[in-house]
C-alpha cells in the first residue's frame, strides 16, 4: 500500500512537468503579450517593463528560470497585479473556491443519495418513474442555463435572494445549487444502478431473511455495498466541481479562482495562467489517487501490485 | 464508413418507444431548423433597430432581441449550429479514438501498455482550461474550435475501443483469419474494425451530446462561436447579459438547449440499451 502511494507520488512529477512544459510554450508560443493593451506606454519603459519580467531573455532562458522557480514553489510575480506574487493571489483567491466546491458537492451528495436510493427502494413504481425522470432530465442541466434561471426566478422575480457576491449566507446558495445540481443527478442515476444491483446479492437476502427493517438493509447494508461506482465517479467529478466553477464564478461574480483563470487568459498573466493550471492538475492527481485508496478499503480484492 | 451506416439501419427498428419518439422530436427539430428560416423569410442575422427588443407575440413567437432580430429563427439557427460543432468535432474524437483503440488493442503486449497508459495520464490533465487557453491565444477559429474538443473526447472513445477490440480478437472468426495467413491490415480493418461499429454508433451517440455541451461552455465564456453567427451557447450567453430587463432571451434558449441534450441522452441511452441486448 505505502509503496503504492509511493509509486503514485513519483508519477506526478514527469505529468506534472509535461503539463508546466506545454502550458508554457502554448502560451508564450501565441501571438500578442501581457502590455499590449497599455496603450501609449514610452519605449523605454516597455523595455524596462520586459527587463523586468524577463521577457528580453531567449525563450528557453525564460522556461528554466521558470522551472527552477517552480520547484522551490515560487511562481513569480503576477504580469498584470502589480505589487502581488501569485502565491500571495492564489492563497486568497483559492479558499473562495474550494468553500464553493465544498457547499456544491455537499448539495450533489445529499441530493444525489436520498433520490438514488428511494428511486432504488421503490423500483418500477411511479415514484421511480419521477425520480429517474428527474435525473435524466438533471444531467441535461449545465450551471449556465441553471445559474441564470434560478437568478431569475429567486433574486429577480420574487427577490428573496441576492442576485450575485459571496459576502452572506444567503449568497451562497444559489451559486451552490447551479454547480451542484448536475452531479446530483449523475449521483441519483449512479447509486440508484448500484442499489439495484446489490439488492440481488446474497448478503441482503440474509439480512431479510434475518429480519432487519426495510430502512436499515437499505442504508446500513445496501448503501455501503453501493458506495464504489460512486466513489469512482466522485474522483473526476471533484476536479469537476472545481473547473465547472468558471461558469459559475463568472455568472455570481465570485472572487474565486476559476474566475481569475478566465480574466487571466484574457489578459496574457503568463505567470497567473500556468500556476493555476498547476495548482488544478495537482488536485485532481490528488483526488484520483484519493480515489484509488479509497476503493482499497471498500473492496479490499483490489490489489495494489 | 459503409459499415457504420448499415449497421445503424439495422439498430433502428429494435429501438425502444423512448428512443424512437426521441429520434423522431430530434429529426423534427433539425427539418425544422432547415424549414421555418425559408418559410418564415427571415434570416438569423436580419436587424430591425427601430422594433428593439419585443416581447414573444404572435409575429415573433421567441420576441426578438435588442437588435430586433427574431429569436425563434435565432434559435433555429443556433440549434443548426451547435449540432454541425457536435458532429464534426465528434467525428474527429471517433478518428483518434478508432485509430488509437484499435491499434492499442490488436497489438497488445508492451505497446498496448504503454498506449493506454497515456491515455491514462492525458486523462488526469486539465483539457478545460488548454481548450480555454487555446482558444484565446490562437483566435476564436471555428476549425480549431472542432480540433480542440474532439481532441479532448477522444479518451474515452480509445478505452472503449480497445477494450472491445480485446474480445473480439478471442473470437474464432478470427483465429480462421489468421490461419489463412491474412495480414494484419486487413485482419484489423476487414474483420476487427466493422465488429466494433455497434458500440462505436453508440458512443457516438453519447459523445454529441456532451461535445454540444463543451461548445455551449466555451460559447458562453465568449470562447466558442463567434457573432454574428451564433449557436445555442452564444444565445444563452447574450441572454443572460439582458435577462433582467428582457427574461424571454434567456428562457427559450435554455429550455431549448436542455430539450435537445434530453433527446440526444435519451437517443443514447436506448440504442446503448438495444446493442447491449444484441450482444447478450
Amino acid at each position: 500500500m505505502r509503496r503504492y502511494i509511493i509509486r503514485k507520488l513519483l508519477l506526478f512529477i514527469p505529468v506534472l512537468l509535461a503539463i508546466a512544459t506545454l502550458t508554457f510554450f502554448l502560451i508564450r508560443l501565441a501571438p500578442g503579450g501581457p502590455f499590449d493593451r497599455d496603450k501609449n506606454v514610452p519605449a523605454e519603459v516597455q523595455q524596462s517593463l520586459e527587463r523586468y519580467y524577463h521577457l528580453d531573455e531567449p525563450l528557453l532562458k525564460q522556461y528554466f528560470r521558470y522551472l527552477y522557480g517552480v520547484v522551490r514553489f515560487d511562481f513569480g510575480p503576477s504580469f498584470r497585479k502589480p505589487g502581488y506574487t501569485i502565491n500571495e493571489w492564489i492563497l486568497m483567491r483559492l479558499p473562495v473556491s474550494i468553500e464553493l466546491g465544498v457547499y456544491s458537492l455537499i448539495f450533489a451528495l445529499l441530493i444525489g443519495l436520498i433520490c438514488g436510493t428511494v428511486a432504488a427502494f421503490y423500483q418500477n413504481t411511479w415514484i421511480d418513474t419521477i425520480l429517474t425522470s428527474f435525473a435524466a432530465l438533471g444531467i441535461c442541466i449545465p450551471a449556465f442555463v441553471l445559474g441564470p434561471i434560478l437568478v431569475l426566478i429567486f433574486a429577480l422575480h420574487w427577490e428573496i435572494l441576492p442576485v450575485a457576491g459571496w459576502d452572506f449566507p444567503q449568497q451562497k446558495i444559489l451559486p451552490s445549487i447551479s454547480l451542484g445540481f448536475m452531479y446530483s443527478a449523475y449521483i441519483a442515476r449512479i447509486i440508484r444502478s448500484s442499489i439495484i444491483e446489490v439488492l440481488k446479492q446474497d448478503y441482503i437476502r440474509t439480512a431479510v431473511a434475518k429480519g432487519s427493517s426495510p430502512t436499515r438493509i437499505l442504508f446500513i447494508h445496501a448503501l455501503k455495498g453501493s458506495l464504489q461506482p460512486l466513489v469512482t465517479f466522485l474522483g473526476p467529478a471533484i476536479a469537476g466541481l472545481l473547473t465547472g466553477s468558471f461558469i459559475v464564478e463568472t455568472i455570481f461574480q465570485i472572487p474565486g479562482l476559476g474566475r481569475e483563470f478566465v480574466e487571466a487568459t484574457f489578459n496574457r498573466d503568463y505567470t497567473m495562467i500556468i500556476a493555476i493550471v498547476l495548482l488544478y492538475a495537482v488536485l485532481i492527481l490528488i483526488f484520483n489517487l484519493i480515489v484509488d485508496i479509497i476503493q482499497g478499503y471498500l473492496d479490499p480484492r483490489i490489489s495494489y501490485e | 464508413m459503409k459499415f457504420g451506416i448499415n449497421k445503424l439501419f439495422s439498430l433502428l427498428p429494435e429501438l425502444n418507444l423512448k428512443g424512437r419518439l426521441s429520434l423522431s422530436l430530434l429529426i423534427l427539430i433539425i427539418l425544422s431548423s432547415f424549414i421555418f428560416p425559408v418559410l418564415l423569410s427571415t434570416s438569423y442575422e436580419e436587424q430591425n433597430l427601430q422594433l428593439g427588443a419585443v416581447k414573444p407575440s404572435l409575429t415573433h413567437w421567441f420576441g426578438t432581441d435588442l437588435l430586433g432580430r427574431d429569436l425563434f429563427i435565432r434559435t433555429l439557427y443556433g440549434i443548426r449550429v451547435s449540432f454541425w460543432v457536435g458532429l464534426c468535432a465528434t467525428v474527429v474524437a471517433l478518428i483518434i479514438g478508432v485509430t488509437y483503440g484499435s491499434l492499442s488493442g490488436y497489438a497488445g503486449g508492451w505497446l498496448d501498455t504503454w498506449m493506454m497508459y497515456i491515455v491514462d495520464i492525458l486523462y488526469t490533465m486539465p483539457f478545460t482550461m488548454f481548450v480555454i487557453i487555446l482558444m484565446t491565444f490562437f483566435g476564436r477559429n471555428f476549425y480549431l474550435l472542432f480540433i480542440a474538443i474532439g481532441a479532448v473526447e477522444w479518451l474515452t472513445m480509445a478505452r472503449i475501443v480497445r477494450g472491445k477490440v480485446m474480445s473480439i480478437e478471442q473470437q474464432e472468426y478470427i483465429f480462421s483469419a489468421k490461419a489463412l495467413g491474412f495480414s494484419n491490415f486487413r485482419i484489423l480493418f476487414k474483420h476487427v474494425i466493422p465488429n466494433l461499429m455497434n458500440i462505436v454508433i453508440v458512443y457516438t451517440t453519447l459523445t454529441i451530446p456532451q461535445v454540444i455541451l463543451l461548445e455551449a461552455f466555451l460559447s458562453f465564456l465568449g470562447l466558442g462561436v463567434q457573432p454574428p453567427m451564433c449557436s445555442l451557447g452564444v444565445l444563452i450567453r447574450e441572454g443572460v447579459e439582458v435577462m433582467e430587463e428582457y427574461p424571454w432571451l434567456i428562457v427559450f434558449p435554455g429550455i431549448i438547449f436542455v430539450f435537445t441534450l434530453l433527446l440526444l441522452n435519451l437517443l443514447g441511452d436506448s440504442l446503448q440499451t438495444v446493442s447491449n441486448e444484441k450482444v447478450g
